[in-house]
Parts: C-alpha cells; structure tokens; sequence
C-alpha cells in the first residue's frame, strides 16, 4: 500500500510552464542567434547610437526570448547579452573586464533588468496558461451537463459520465452504482481496458459505505492510483473512480476539478433514477387503472352472456313448465348465440393480454395481399351476407410484408367493424395503394361515421363507439392499434366527406420480396406421369 | 348413415362435461364411442381395442397429446382429431406436423366436429385402399385426372404448370383436411424446401388466379392463417370415379 512506486509517474506540484514547440534546447540556440544579431546591429550602427541606445538594444533579445521561452533560456540570453555588450561596447574593448565604475553599473543594470523581465514574462505566461486550462475544464464541465441531458437511462449517463471523464482527465474512470441488494455493479468504464484489482473494489466500496472520497488525494487510501468520489446527492447512488493522466494539472486544481466533476454526475446520475422511478410510477398506475377496467368490464360483458345462457339452460331444464317446441328452439338459440358471443370476447380478451404483455413476437412474412382478403373475407362470410364489399387494390402490390396471423386479425376486426356500423346493403370499401416505401390501406364504410372528437379515444380499450345496440368488447379496435403499431405503422379514423368512417392504416413496408427458389425449377423440372 | 355398423371411436378427454356433450352427441350419431381419460388408458385402449378415428385432447393430466399422437403414428395410421383449448396458430402446427389429421379448438360446435370426423374417415379409408393415385379425382367443381395430367373446373380445362398441378393434387388428395406449410413443401418440392413458405404462397395464388373466379373471395383454396391451406370440399361422399 505504501509502495509510491506503483504510481508510474509522480505528479510534481508545480506545473512547468509550456514552451513553444521544439527541442528543449531550441530556446537557448534562438537566444544565441538573438544576441548575436543585435550585437552585430549594434556594431553597425555604433557611430550613430547614443550609449543608452546599445543597453537598450541589448534588452531586445531578452525579452523576445522570454515571451516565448521559459526561464533558462531567458536567463541565458539575459547573461549572454550583457557578456556581448559588456565584451563590444565597454572599454577595453574584446575583453570581459570592465575598466570604469560607470560601466560596471551599466552591467549590473543590465542584466537585473533582464532578470526581471524574463521572470515577469514566465509568470505571464504560466497565469495565461493556467485561465486557458480553466476555461477548458468549464468547458468540459458543461458539456458533460449538457450531454448527460439527452438521455434518462442510469447506465447510459454512466457511460457519458466516464467518456467525459477519461477525456478531462486523460486518464480512465468507471462507475459503480448500488444495485439495490447492497451490492456494486459497475456501470461504465472508460476506456474499456480500465480494470481494478479487488483491493481497488475495496476502496470504491469503502467510499459508497462512508459516503466520501478515498484514495489519491485524499487522507484515505492515498497510495492508490486513483481517486474514488461517492455519487450522491442527499442519497447515495455509487462512485466514481478516476486516474488521472494528465500530469499538468495542479494538486489543489485537481481536488476541485474532481468535486466539481463527481458533483455534475451526482446531479446526472440523480436525474436518471428519479426519472426511472417517475416512469415506472405511471406505468404502475397505467396497469392499475386497465386491471380496474378489465375487472368491471369481466364483470359485466362476460356475466351478461353467461346470465342468458344460465336462464335458457334452466329454463329447458324444468319440466314443470312445458314448452312449445318453437319456444324450446328459441332458448337454444340464445344459449348458441350467446356462448359464440363469449367466445369472441375471450378471445380479443387474450388477444389483448398476448399484445400488451410483449410475449407476442411479429413472424413477418410476405403474404400476397390477395390471401390476406380472401382469408378476412372467408372467416366473415356469414356475418357480411347481404352488404356489398368493394375492393379496389393498386396493381402494383402483390405482397405485404407482416405477421400474416396477426394482420389477418387487424383485417377481420375493421371489416366486422364496418359490418357492425354499416347498414344493410350500403358499401363497404377496401382501398389499397403504395406511396413511397409504405403501403396505404383503407377501409370504409357508409355507417354514421366517429362521433367528432373521438377519433383517437376509440382505439382506446374498453371504448365503444356511441352506437346503441351494437354488441362488442371495445378492444377490436384497440387490437388494431396494436399490432399496426408493432409492425412499426400508424393507424387513424376519420369521417369521409359522404359520410361514414374511414380507417386508414399506413405501413412502412421493405422494398422487394424475396425471389422465388421455383422459378427456374419450375422449368427443369421433369413433367411427371403422375404425382409421387 | 344408419345402416352402417357403429364407428368405433376413441374418445381421449380429462373433462367429465366434454366427455359426457361428447359421448352423447356422437352415440346419438352411430358411433361406439370408448373413454379415456389419460394418455395411460388412451394407450391401452388404442392397442387393445383399435378404433377407427380418435378424438384427442393435447392437456392430458399425465401427458401431453402431441406427444401421444407422434407415438402413434410410429406404428398406425388411425385418423387422430385433435380437440384443443390451445388456439393459437403454433399450436395448431405442432400437432398437425406431429401427425394429427385435424385440429378443432375448443369451443366447436358438433356440427363442425362430425365435418371432420367424415373428412378423417375418408381419407383413411381413401389411404387404406391404396389405388386412389391413378384414379380421377372429384372436388365439388373440380376434376382431377391423374393418367391424363388434365384438370378441369366447372368441365373447363385449366392449364397447370407441373408445380401447380402437383400442389393441386396434393391438396386434393386430401381434400377437406388442413395442410401445413411444411407438409405440402415437404410433399410437392422435397424434404429441402420447408422453409420456403413464401413460395408456396405465391404458387397458392397464382392456383387460385386460375381456379377461383374471385381470388380474393376463395370458395375452393381456403387459407388457414398461420398454419396452412385447405381445399374445401363440402360433399361428404365425393364421387370417387375410375
């Protein structure tokens, strides 16, 4: 544990101001060239330049060397250019020796001034540095809480969390969140290769059980490699690990960069869970409120039938009461009509549960269009005797691409709709044709059309249209909906302009079928005597 | 019917209410009808006394009813009806590929099951007989004729492909009973194809197209959503020419 060494790199305390790209040795090169440059300016123009003039000149280099270098190349140049001045300007001249007392506080000056402006310089820069670095972190800091807002789902904050953190801090980061059991369970790491021994997991637990930080930096486990930082706000949800890779940032920077960080995700992490929980709320008080509708509507459309199936059967059971055998017939058919009756509803019943519960996985298929009428018009047969069904489909559909058992279902319960509301011998009309990659279907009847306003409400379950008299669950349509919403459509009602209600179902569809394995066998084939 | 001997029927149900609508419906109907009420007893009953036609439940307290009909099927051809409370389409599949030669769900109406009753019996005895494949073969308006390769409906010639008319008379052989996707590929285009179930239904419209005068109001090529087709014959003895 009090191995220093396992840290591959220690963090020294200091930053080192960032020199201008190049070699280490490229400031004190440039400095040489400076010094010599203006010497041989100051050469040149001795006969015309005033003393003072050559001091100054000699304080150029120095300057320009520091504003781009840090402090030795500044010293340096500082040094060289008062040996420069001191070796051509100030007599005996071609010596270093300085004869008079006058000059040797032209010397003096010279370089304190130096001195002076090469540190100036260098704390300059080393502040500009330091705002810039800032700026960047705010910046960092609000991305991450803009980012963190695009989604509610804690795993998926984690993994924003992490990704931002290992980018801010160069290093890695993973988060652990409280599973609920008291137990961990990581969230994200960032990069992927992150991985902590057992003694790390030690820590991190350490931290969620005491609810702050430990590890480096900070008074518990500081040998570690990085620092954990507990995900809260008020309740604890996790921690936060990170290793940070970037060697210029200072210790007390740091520290606050890493608070002001898990403070962010605390906030992020929070949101997520509260929105989770907020969620499943209403989803609860959703299934609460269809359970309490299924139950009265059980109660009743199922006791209702059975009640007339119960009096019938008792009725032709007592033998005291004699009974003609038109009477007798009559009773046996309420019994067959109203179990059939039943039937139904148990059926879209369970058809209903099948859909919500998720349990009912689409088998799509390409099925020709025309199967799928044939079939919806067959199992209705008896029902649509004596109503005129036109059908009218675009040639340019053959196929549809659904779960052809469910879709059959869709078809069924509008046409029984249209059935039911339609009068006798008004038209009923099927209307299909493709746009774009969807399919448009259509279906409408002559009836007295949706009650306006309730256009969305009758997809609703247990939603009966305001029909006196006609007999049905409320769920057909609700059926509808969705399943057209599982094969990724939309369905609508709308009132036609002659009156009478339209649905319309639109269908994203693929572009083509699948080819036929037949089509060149159908030609190879041996015609056959007979059949095998 | 009432000249004939009594049919001798298994009946295989755990519930005393469908045993007792069941057994009264079809004694009423010429038929013997002998009870189990587990796939125990419907194993000793089917070696024992072989009835001609079984009626089977799939939820049997000790067993379940698929598995009942794939171990009969390895050794007899008795006609098996499924009756079920399982509606759905897989179910349905299951059994019928398990080798049932029919499936009612439950609720059914007595009518209904004494429809498939005559279907199965038939068609048994069609099997039995043996000879059926070169005799001409009549479906409520269509003729079959196996020697000549020839169909006609309404006595008008239909032009078929080899495919076509090999899925024709596939389903004609067994005129009135539902076949599965798997068992009319497996039949018409080899043990390979069975999953091609987008082709058969294309080849079943481009039949219907030439056989239906409304195709997308079959009365012959009858789609059973899910599960297969069925070629409708409603004659209960169909003529069998040769």
């Amino acid at each position: 544990m009090n191995d220093a060494g396992k840290w591959p790199y220690r963090q020294p305390d200091r930053l080192p101001v960032h020199t201008a790209s190049g070699p280490p040795w490229s400031g004190y090169v440039i400095g040489l060239i400076a010094v010599l440059l203006t010497t041989a300016l100051a050469l040149g123009g001795r006969t015309w330049l005033t003393p003072p003039d050559l001091v100054m000149l000699h304080l150029l280099p120095v300057m320009a060397v520091a504003s781009r270098f840090g402090q030795g190349p500044s010293l340096a140049t500082s040094a060289l250019a008062v040996a420069a001045y001191d070796f051509f300007f100030i007599h005996p001249y071609f010596t270093l020796s300085v004869s008079d007392s006058q000059s040797i506080l032209t010397v003096i000056i010279l370089f304190t001034v130096g001195l002076v402006i090469s540190s100036l310089m260098t704390r300059i820069r080393r502040q500009e540095q330091e705002a810039r670095e800032r700026e960047q972190q705010t910046e960092a800091l609000y991305h991450l809480s803009r980012d963190v807002l695009s989604t509610l789902d804690d795993q998926e904050v984690a993994s924003i969390i992490t990704r931002h953190a290992s980018r801010l801090f160069r290093g890695e980061a993973g988060i652990w969140l409280e599973d609920g059991n008291g137990g961990l369970t990581l969230a994200a790491v960032c990069p992927e290769s992150f991985h902590l021994s057992g003694q790390a997991m030690m820590v991190i637990r350490w931290c969620c059980d005491h609810g702050q930080s430990a590890g480096r930096g900070t008074g518990v486990f500081p040998n570690e490699a990085f620092t954990v930082l507990p995900i809260a706000t008020g309740r604890l949800y996790g921690a936060l690990a990170i290793r940070i890779g970037n060697r210029a940032l200072l210790q007390s920077e740091r520290q606050e960069l890493l608070s002001a960080f898990a403070r962010q995700a605390s906030l992020a992490i929070d949101r997520a869970r509260l929105g989770e929980e907020a969620r499943s709320a209403a989803v609860r008080v959703q299934a609460e409120e269809m359970r309490a509708t299924l139950l009265s509507m059980a109660s009743h459309d199922l006791r209702t039938p059975l009640a007339a199936i119960t009096g019938a059967g008792t009725t032709l059971k007592d033998h005291d009461t004699p009974l003609a055998p038109a009477q007798q017939h009559e009773l046996l058919e309420t019994i067959c009509t109203e179990a059939e009756r039943m039937e139904r509803l148990i059926t879209n019943l369970l058809d209903m549960v099948r859909l919500e519960s998720g349990s009912c996985t689409l088998h799509r298929e390409w099925i020709p269009f025309e199967e799928l009428i044939g079939s919806t018009l067959v199992r209705l047969e008896k029902r649509s005797l004596g109503k005129h069904i036109t059908l009218e489909v675009d040639k340019t559909i053959s196929m549809l691409y659904v779960d052809a058992v469910l879709f059959e279902q869709v078809l069924v319960n509008l046409l029984d709709n249209a059935l039911k509301h339609a009068p006798l011998n008004l038209e009923i009309t099927w209307k299909v044709h493709q746009e774009a990659n969807r399919v448009i279907l259509r279906v409408g009847d002559r009836g007295p059309g949706i009650p306006p306003g309730q256009e969305e409400r009758i997809f609703e379950k247990f939603i009966r249209g305001e029909c006196a008299g006609v007999p049905g669950s409320g769920l057909g349509l609700a059926i509808c909906r969705g399943v057209v919403q599982a094969h990724q459509g939309t369905i609508r009602a709308l009132n036609r302009a002659r009156g009478g209600a339209e649905f319309r179902i639109e269908l994203p569809q693929p572009a083509m079928p699948p080819e036929l394995f037949s089509s060149e066998l159908e030609e190879t084939l041996i015609p056959e005597a007979h059949p095998p | 019917m009432n000249d004939l001997p009594a049919t001798r029927l298994l009946l295989v149900e755990d519930e005393l209410q469908m045993r007792r609508f069941l057994r009264t419906a079809l004694t009423a109907r010429q038929f013997e009808v002998i009870e189990a009420v587990n796939v125990r007893e419907a194993r000793l009953a089917v070696t024992a006394h072989p009835p001609e036609i079984v009626l089977l439940d799939l939820g049997l307290p000790d067993g379940d009813g698929i598995d009942f009909t794939r171990e009969v099927r390895a050794w007899s051809l008795i006609p098996i009806i499924v009756l079920s409370a399982r509606g759905r389409e897989d179910d349905k599949v299951a059994a019928l590929d398990a080798g049932a030669d029919d499936y009612l769900t439950k609720p059914f109406g007595v009518n209904e099951l004494l429809a498939r009753i005559r279907v199965a019996l038939r068609h048994a005895a069609q099997s039995a007989a043996g000879s059926s494949r070169e005799t001409i073969l009549t479906i409520g308006p269509l003729r079959l004729d196996p020697e000549r390769r020839e169909t006609r409906i309404h006595d008008q010639p239909v032009n078929l492909t080899p495919i076509e008319y090999r899925l024709l008379w596939h389903l004609a052989r067994n005129a009135g009973r539902v076949l599965t996707h798997q068992q009319i590929l497996k039949a018409v285009w080899g043990p390979h194809y069975t999953h091609q179930t987008h082709t058969l239904r294309v080849f079943m419209a481009q039949l219907r197209r030439k056989l239906e005068p409304d195709p997308a109001h079959p009365q012959l090529l009858m789609t059973e959503m899910g599960v297969g087709y069925r070629l409708r014959d409603d004659d209960p003895l169909p003529g069998l020419e040769g």
